[in-house]
């Protein structure tokens, strides 16, 4: 079935009838028109959340994304027309229009459905400009509960995805993929990039040491025993979690060392440390208000 | 403009000037716990410290009017990046600090004079006026009232009657009085209803005539060349607070974002009800650009509430969208 039937489902079984006379009066459209009611949905969508988990499914098993606004799934369905009832050249010149001339949240729903498009490789700049962006929602909808960067980012792109989001103080956990993209290049940054937060007498959030795991090697290690060392109880299970679940030669002795304090987190795991953690240390948690 | 000149008062020598004890006074006691809205701030020119001087002195909401950034665009595509920055980056900052940001879009009336451009620019208008949260079409209207001028002004006002919008017409700093009856005659000639135009940067001369005719009056409290907040205090004595409403217009020119809660403070020293300054500081401008249907009170009344569409697996991952303060006061910087 089209994606487009099965987004009409969905649209049928959660919005007003009012709403759906404002949809069928726009979707047989010229290009342009259906580009325009992508913009106008704001306006004439009763706005509200809707489940989308089982239709995402389908297209992505990865793509967890549980519920969404009405305003941009509807938004997603306009796209959608728009390439299956026109030529990619047609499709290509009214989705690069809307990306320019987006507000915010038109810029959410386009990035947010990136991955309903057939033509990843004309989205794909976008994709990478939303990780630039640094307005915050619409960095979030490219990083969090979307399967684009992990089914189409390079190395070097998701690494960049990944230190944005840990430098940003934003909680990697919701990064589809995060564990099957780990990289020695990412690991080495991250090291890296924690000898400079401490440095400047700043936290790394505990749970950024669940990247490191596969590939640890003697500058890694050391890293690890200072989290055991660290007087944050969040930094040594991190470093706990790292031992157990690595085989490295390198953290044998660190394990030794350390098996009384491994052993006061039985039971824990990485889910326990999946929290917004605030980077500077000393300052307020703001992260509860 | 030279710094020690002087703007001309009407009220000059009269009774107020004399009145005003002229010792410093903290003009943010006389308006705690008010609430304002600035419907005409180009926050585009100023500093996140502007943004949280405003969120201190109490101002909830704002509009950024597109207009004339100094430097004169040459392209389609400087005027496309500013209209995105208005719905986008800019509606953004403000969030930051709590601050519900909405904006006009137009055609200012300066670069209408550049035909070929203006012809652009009027092509991808409807586009922008569609948005959400853009609450009219403005600034437009004359600046040296050449006949390109009108053209783009007449043309617009059949925009704002076509997506059912409010106006925001800047008037000339230059022959203003005939310049604004002529803003006015344009309008009615387009058959636009009054009420959903708000003639802007009034002064005494022209508020009678603008009141009369059913539009909405703005005046711009505006060191040396617009208001100042005394000769407001004295137009709000003499007019009351119908359709009357003060904006701060802060630009990149030497202006003051804290026009409205220092026009507040300044009218409840000279005795205007609370009632009336409320109206002139927050519901007249609320109920004027309400007319797009674009504002939603609730939205920022009780603090900047976080946009539905906004929210992931029913989560804000940001932290309630708010930038940590810093201590301004402390020499550390961390």
């Amino acid at each position: 079935m089209k994606k487009s039937a099965e987004l009409t489902k969905i649209l049928q079984a959660n919005l007003s009838d009012v709403n759906l006379q404002w949809i069928n009066s726009k979707k047989k459209g010229e290009a342009k028109d259906l580009a325009l009611a992508f913009v106008l949905a704001g306006r004439k969508i009763e706005s509200k959340e809707i489940s989308v988990f089982d239709f995402l499914q389908t297209i992505d098993p990865n793509w967890n994304l549980e519920t969404c606004n009405a305003i941009s799934l509807v938004r997603a369905y306009f796209l959608v027309l728009l390439e299956e009832n026109y030529e990619k050249e047609i499709f290509q010149k009214w989705i690069n229009e809307l990306f320019e001339t987006a507000e915010i949240n038109e810029s959410i729903a386009l990035i947010q459905f990136l991955s309903l498009s057939s033509y990843p490789d004309i989205v794909i700049s976008r994709a990478k400009d939303a990780v630039r962006s640094n307005i915050g929602s619409i960095f979030d909808a490219i990083a969090f509960n979307n399967p684009f960067p992990f089914n189409y980012f390079e190395e070097a792109a998701w690494n960049q995805l990944i230190l944005k989001c840990i430098f940003n103080d934003k909680p990697i956990h919701q990064i589809i993929g995060l564990n099957e993209r780990r990289n020695i290049a990412l690991a080495e940054t991250l090291s890296d990039f924690a000898h400079e937060r401490w440095a400047a007498h700043r936290r790394v959030p505990s749970q950024v040491w669940r990247l490191v795991i596969p590939f640890i090697n003697d500058e890694i290690a050391k890293d690890i025993e200072r989290l055991f060392l660290s007087e944050d109880e969040k930094d040594q299970l991190a470093a706990s979690l790292v031992c157990l679940e690595s085989e490295s030669a390198y953290l044998k002795g660190l394990i030794e060392q350390n098996s009384s304090k491994i052993k006061k987190f039985e039971g824990f795991n990485w889910s326990h440390l999946e929290v917004n953690e605030p980077i500077y240390t000393g300052q307020e948690d703001v992260s509860k208000s | 403009m030279c710094q020690n000149h002087k703007n001309p008062s009407h009220f000059e020598g009269t009774e107020i000037e004399k009145s005003v004890d002229l010792t410093p006074v903290n003009y943010q006691s006389y308006i705690q716990g008010m609430k304002f809205f600035d419907p005409h701030i180009h926050m585009t020119s100023r500093t996140t410290d502007d943004y949280e001087a405003l969120a201190d002195a109490g101002i909830v909401a704002i509009i950024e009017p597109a207009f004339w950034l100094g430097q004169p665009r040459t392209g389609l595509a400087s005027f496309k990046d500013y209209f995105s920055s208005l719905v986008g980056w800019e509606r953004f900052r403000s969030s930051q600090f709590g601050i519900k940001h909405y904006c006009t879009i137009g055609l200012n009336s300066r670069e209408a004079n550049n035909e070929a451009l203006a012809e652009e620019v009027m092509e991808i208008l409807p586009l922008y006026l569609q948005k959400e949260g853009v609450v009219g079409v403005g600034e437009i209207g004359f600046d040296d009232q050449t006949a390109l001028e009108e053209k783009y002004y007449r043309a617009q006002i059949e925009l704002a009657k076509e997506f059912e919008l409010p106006v925001q017409v800047h008037t000339p700093h230059r022959d203003k009085k005939k310049g604004t009856e002529r803003s006015m005659a344009i309008a009615l000639e387009h058959g636009i209803d009054p009420k959903m135009v708000i003639i802007d940067h009034n002064n005494e001369e022209t508020v009678k005539s603008v009141l009369d005719q059913g539009f909405y009056a703005a005046f711009t409290i505006y060191p040396f060349t617009k208001m100042g907040n005394e000769r407001m205090v004295e137009i709000v004595k003499q007019y009351g607070s119908e359709r009357i409403m003060v904006n701060s217009a802060a630009d990149w020119g030497i202006s003051d974002p804290m026009a409205i809660p220092k026009t507040a403070a300044l009218m409840k020293i000279h005795g205007i009800s609370e009632q009336d300054i409320q109206k002139v500081t927050y519901q007249n401008a609320l109920d004027a650009f309400a007319q797009s249907g674009q504002i939603k009170e609730a939205d920022f009344i009780d603090g900047l509430q976080i946009d539905q569409s906004q929210k992931f697996n029913g989560n804000t991952v940001l932290r309630g969208g708010q930038s940590p303060r810093i201590d301004k006061s402390s020499i550390f910087i961390r």
